[in-house]
């Protein structure tokens, strides 16, 4: 009797013993398949929060046209010019001593286009969008080195500047009176005359626009763009400062802004501001 | 034995969602147009490289250099350890600006600057371009702690959920 009892126990004992191996051998894998979610959620996760795909990832195929433009760097872009064997100009071709930190630039949205892809620091831009020819010298759209709103004339008197450089015109291509915009122009170079009569004072010319742009058949044309140019080069021999003609460095051959230069037709991307300024650098 | 192991699948999941927890840097619960006082450390160059990345813009956005911030955005350099500033041509106003200021006191005066340089952008625009007013009047401009986000674009909804 007590060898069956004995022998009982010892197969309880032995059936406990194999439940509890089972027991802990399904806790075991439920916490690695566990485990297993966790790192796989997160490592997805963290993937898709902090890597940005790069150009030549193969995810960027689904990215929308404006992404495609999108410059993240200028050594990306400097990448993409040697692969595309553009042999245009760029910061590395020009006077390396020429950091423009004598150099003002004023004007409306196309040169704030021009400030933010700008590879000088020490260049000064007194520019902002909706900038008019009317109302350069009257709107206090600067803040002063004492706090206070100025005008364009009132923060450029704050400075010293070897070389002004006005980009002005392509606003005012609907004003019905050209002398109107001429008499605005030639006021505000004698105003910055007065305040830095040591500058060389440049008059850009106004730059084309795209050919697409034109078909929205307003004011904004080439040929526009042409008429004003010329009372430009009218005021500058009045007034004896610089027309520069930056027109000719971003017209194509049939005198349009190229249509990959720019989103809207009129303001400029990083490859032809690049070109825009390598123009100025050149011929100043 | 069941207790045990309840005991321990519990324990492991509490272990589990505390380390997602601070592993996601991006994972903060602040909103978005809000200001919070005290906030985990945050990498703003990759907040601001994800509102790029993730948000589809009109324009072509192009990094300023760290030494244009001062002069373009018009914030003191002293006023922030860290900036990233994505800007456009100047055909709309999209754009993007994240900061990790000195502190919370300069992060006050980092998003009071931008928060004056939305409302003159609004007073640009609105006879300009006027088809920006509507990303404009949904800017989202968020300061947590001493970092603070400005995004500019169409997808509000999106920029906010990146900002956190």
């Amino acid at each position: 009797m007590n060898d069956a009892q004995n022998q009982l126990k010892t197969q309880l004992a032995q059936k406990k013993r194999i439940r509890t191996q089972q027991g802990v051998i399904s806790v075991f894998s439920m916490l690695c398949l566990l485990f297993s979610c966790v790192w796989g959620v997160h490592a997805f996760g963290s993937k898709t929060v902090f890597f940005a795909p790069s150009s030549d990832d193969s995810s960027s195929a689904v990215k929308t046209e404006a992404k495609k433009n999108t410059s993240k760097d200028s050594s990306s872009k400097a990448d993409k010019k040697a692969d595309s064997g553009d042999t245009s100009e760029s910061k590395a071709d020009h006077d390396e001593n020429d950091d423009l930190s004598d150099a003002a630039f004023i004007g409306d949205s196309r040169t704030v286009g021009l400030q933010n892809t700008c590879p000088y620091p020490k260049a000064t831009f007194f520019c902002y969008v909706g900038m008019h020819i009317d109302n350069a010298v009257s709107d206090p759209a600067f803040t002063l080195s004492n706090g206070n709103a100025g005008t364009v004339i009132d923060a450029l008197g704050e400075g010293s500047f070897g070389r002004i450089y006005i980009n002005l015109g392509t606003n005012e291509l609907g004003w019905p009176y050209i002398e109107n915009f001429q008499e605005y122009y030639r006021d505000l170079i004698e105003q910055i005359k007065a305040v830095q009569p040591d500058a060389a004072i440049y008059a850009e010319s106004i730059l084309p626009v795209t050919a697409s742009r034109e078909l929205q058949g307003d004011d904004i044309t080439n040929a526009n763009v042409v008429r004003f140019n010329e009372a430009i080069q009218e005021v500058c021999s009045q007034t004896g400062a610089v027309y520069l003609n930056c027109w000719e460095a971003l017209a194509d051959a049939n005198g349009c802004l190229p249509e990959d230069w720019s989103v809207d037709g009129i303001h400029l991307l990083g490859e032809a501001c690049d070109k825009w300024l390598a123009y100025i650098i050149d011929n100043t | 034995m069941k207790k045990i192991a309840t005991l321990t699948i519990c324990a492991v999941m509490a272990l589990s969602a505390a380390a997602l927890t601070s592993c996601g840097g991006s994972s903060d619960s602040s909103k978005a147009g809000t200001s919070k006082s005290a906030s985990a450390d945050r990498d703003v160059s990759k907040t601001a490289d994800k509102l790029l990345n993730d948000i589809t813009y009109k324009d072509q956005l192009s990094e300023l250099s760290e030494d244009k911030i001062e002069g373009v955005v018009g914030i003191s350099k002293d006023l922030f350890k860290t900036g990233k500033v994505y800007r456009g041509s100047g055909a709309t106003a999209e754009e993007i600006d994240c900061f990790e200021a000195v502190d919370e006191d300069a992060a006050k005066q980092i998003e009071s600057a931008l928060e004056s340089y939305v409302e003159d952008l609004k007073a640009r625009f609105k006879d300009y371009a006027p088809g920006e007013m509507d990303k404009l009047e949904k800017a989202v401009l968020a300061r947590d702690g001493k970092y603070v986000f400005l995004s500019i674009s169409d997808d509000d909804a999106e920029a906010k959920k990146i900002i956190g």
